[in-house]
């Protein structure tokens, strides 16, 4: 079985209190701020390496970054994958979700195609949700999200379960297709120390958008980003004390109306 | 830091997750009922974290420089099982210098993949590590040696699989048995009974306890090595637990003092942090980071060497372990205070540190014997 996990990397989320807009890109200013494996695609390769403990087969990482990013596809390469490709060009900067995904397709097409694309469902930082179904719309494949259950007993159908705000929708899947995981699909395992030692040694291939064939350059970067940040405001997060008096059930008919407030806020 | 490189730091980054979702959720039970990380020895085996510094030819990695980076971070979270960790170089260094195929299949390996935990009984009542006046003894009887007497402050104790024993040779003896022999005792041997298990001051979860061998009877092919051994020869074989114990001193030191800066940068007097506001405590913080700097260039100055095969470094390995303990308990001790009232408090556990550091200084040899090591070398 071919299988592709799309990595994203993103700042560290324990690093959050320390990140900072700039003001006129509207972007996040990195410096001094970690970049780590977005915690959800950890979930999509621990998936891949227990189908392929299953089904035999490959599993290539693939990821649209700066060529910083080799650092964390090295790490992913740690958990037992077997190769790495990074989509890495200035003119693949700035892209939001359609444009990430668009590059992220024309390099599983460059690869000639997997049976099964793995990606977390959203990302740490940007949580939009959006690149796994636009993915599947690129490649043409089925695609189901937010799954939380995956099983596979014959490596041409697997059996997935969809998580609903009200309940839970369970689909069969014909490969090849493209799922986007949750956390709460499996408990990711620690790579081990010989993954870490072999991972060095691993194939890692950087491709410029010159590499990816029949490359849509309206699609790609800033150009391709329908998608613009159009202002931000700061939260500021701070404590407050307020004593809230009464009999029981009023102070509790007041606390649930404060902590309402805050979640129309 | 220099001895850092991208694999080290991949290293350090997996250590960290293992230390915080598998260590740091067992630490209150070992505070409260004394449990041994059997779990947590098992999973770093099968992740290969023991066998990081075993040889290449068992299997493993032959770095020390790596293993006395999982020491520093396991023990960041708990100086206990860091220790436990640091434990297995003092139970199985000896036994791989014995040479002895079978022994080594049978116990080393399985030790270094985390499926064993061992344990080396040294001390006894009469004269903590002084061979000459050891008084557990070992008669050859035939293909077999007979153990008689007891072991004091073994580390492991009740917890062990197998047991390397010092003990004095019984006269008559014959070359080449010497006046002292070291053998390999599996805890199910009949004869060998665990006695009280000592309620310490810290590493709560470290087992240490009293062994007790009555006609305790071991095939010859068990003896590791026998030597007319003298107490200068002990101090050189002490070097790797000296070292490895330095690198949880290091740990320690360093998780007690990230825990407290954090607190003092967050923790208000009016509207400013109180690291902002008194001078006298930055001044502090500063003092504890230096000590810990200097602590780690001299570890790691000596992993290195190891790690070139340059064994010329007693003398360095138990500075380590004796400074290391003395910075370790400062550090520790200092936070309490700097956290002020809630340093005290031992839910918010920072002076879980403190009673560590204070075992630091007699597990695994004392630092007053040590010291005396160093001294004579002089």
């Amino acid at each position: 079985m071919k299988i592709a996990v799309c990595l994203k990397v993103a700042p560290n989320p324990d690093q959050y209190n320390l990140i900072k807009l700039d003001p006129e890109t509207k972007t996040l200013i990195r410096e001094g701020i970690d970049s780590v494996i977005s915690s959800t695609d950890l979930h999509a390769i621990e998936l891949a390496l227990q189908l392929k403990a299953k089904f035999g087969g490959t599993i290539s990482l693939i990821s649209m970054g700066p060529p910083s990013n080799a650092k964390q596809l090295r790490e992913g390469l740690s958990y037992g994958c077997d190769e790495a490709f990074l989509l890495s060009d200035r003119k693949l900067g700035g892209a939001d979700a359609l444009a990430t995904s668009y590059t992220l397709y024309k390099g599983i097409e460059k690869n000639g195609g997997y049976d099964l694309v793995l990606l977390g469902n959203a990302s740490d930082d940007g949580s939009t949700a959006h690149v796994p179904s636009q993915l599947g719309q690129w490649l043409g494949l089925p695609h189901v999200t937010d799954v939380l259950a995956f099983e596979m007993d014959t490596p041409d159908c697997a059996s997935v379960k969809k998580e609903l705000d009200n309940g839970v929708n369970e689909y069969k899947v014909k490969l090849p297709a493209v799922i986007g995981v949750t956390k709460r699909l499996n408990k990711v395992r620690h790579p081990s120390v010989m993954g870490i030692f072999q991972a060095k040694n691993k194939p890692l291939t950087v491709l410029s958008a010159a590499d990816l064939d029949s490359l849509d350059e309206k699609c790609i970067g800033l150009a391709g980003s329908p998608t613009q940040a159009a202002g931000y405001r700061d939260v500021a997060f701070g404590r407050d004390c307020v004593e809230i008096e009464g009999k029981d059930v009023e102070k509790a008919a007041q606390l649930a109306k404060i902590l309402s407030s805050y979640i129309k806020a | 830091m220099w001895y850092m490189n991208e694999e080290r730091e991949q290293l350090v980054k997996m250590i960290k997750d293992f230390a915080e979702s598998e260590i740091r959720p067992f630490v209150k039970t070992m505070e409260e009922t004394d449990a041994f990380p059997h779990e947590i020895i098992r999973k770093a085996g099968e992740l290969g974290l023991i066998a990081l510094w075993f040889p290449e030819q068992l299997g493993g990695m032959g770095k020390w420089l790596e293993y006395g980076l999982f020491l520093e971070e396991v023990s960041k979270v708990s100086n206990c099982v860091g220790n436990c960790f640091a434990s297995i170089p003092a139970g199985t260094s000896l036994l791989l210098s014995c040479g002895k195929p079978d022994l080594i299949g049978q116990y080393v390996v399985p030790t270094m993949m985390g499926q064993m935990v061992p344990a080396s009984a040294q001390s006894e009542p009469v004269g903590g590590t002084r061979i000459q006046d050891f008084t557990c003894t070992a008669a050859i009887e035939g293909d077999e040696l007979v153990i008689n007497g007891g072991k004091i402050f073994c580390t492991n104790a009740g917890q062990a699989d197998y047991y390397t024993v010092n003990c004095k040779t019984k006269a008559p003896y014959s070359a080449p048995f010497g006046s002292s022999c070291l053998i390999l005792v599996p805890a199910n041997t009949p004869g060998l009974k665990i006695g009280h298990i000592e309620n310490k001051v810290g590493w709560h979860g470290s087992s240490t306890g009293q062994l007790y061998f009555q006609d305790c009877r071991v095939p010859m092919s068990n003896l590791m090595m026998t030597m007319d051994m003298d107490e200068s020869m002990t101090a050189a074989g002490a070097f790797g637990p000296a070292i490895t114990t330095a690198c949880c001193m290091l740990g320690g030191a360093e998780g007690v003092y990230e825990k407290t800066l954090a607190y003092c940068k967050e923790r208000k007097h009016g509207d400013t942090p109180i690291f902002q506001k008194y001078q006298a405590m930055r001044h502090t913080f500063a003092e504890l980071k230096m000590e810990i700097e200097m602590l780690r260039s001299l570890i790691f100055g000596v992993l290195e060497d190891l790690d070139k095969g340059d064994y010329n470094i007693s003398e360095r390995a138990l500075t380590a372990k004796v400074k290391g303990s003395r910075i370790f308990e400062h550090v520790a001790s200092e936070c309490i205070v700097l956290m002020g009232g809630n340093g005290t408090i031992v839910e918010n556990d920072i002076e879980r540190y403190y009673r560590d550091a204070k075992v630091t200084a007699i597990g695994g040899m004392s630092i007053y014997h040590l010291t005396d090591v160093v001294a004579s070398q002089l």
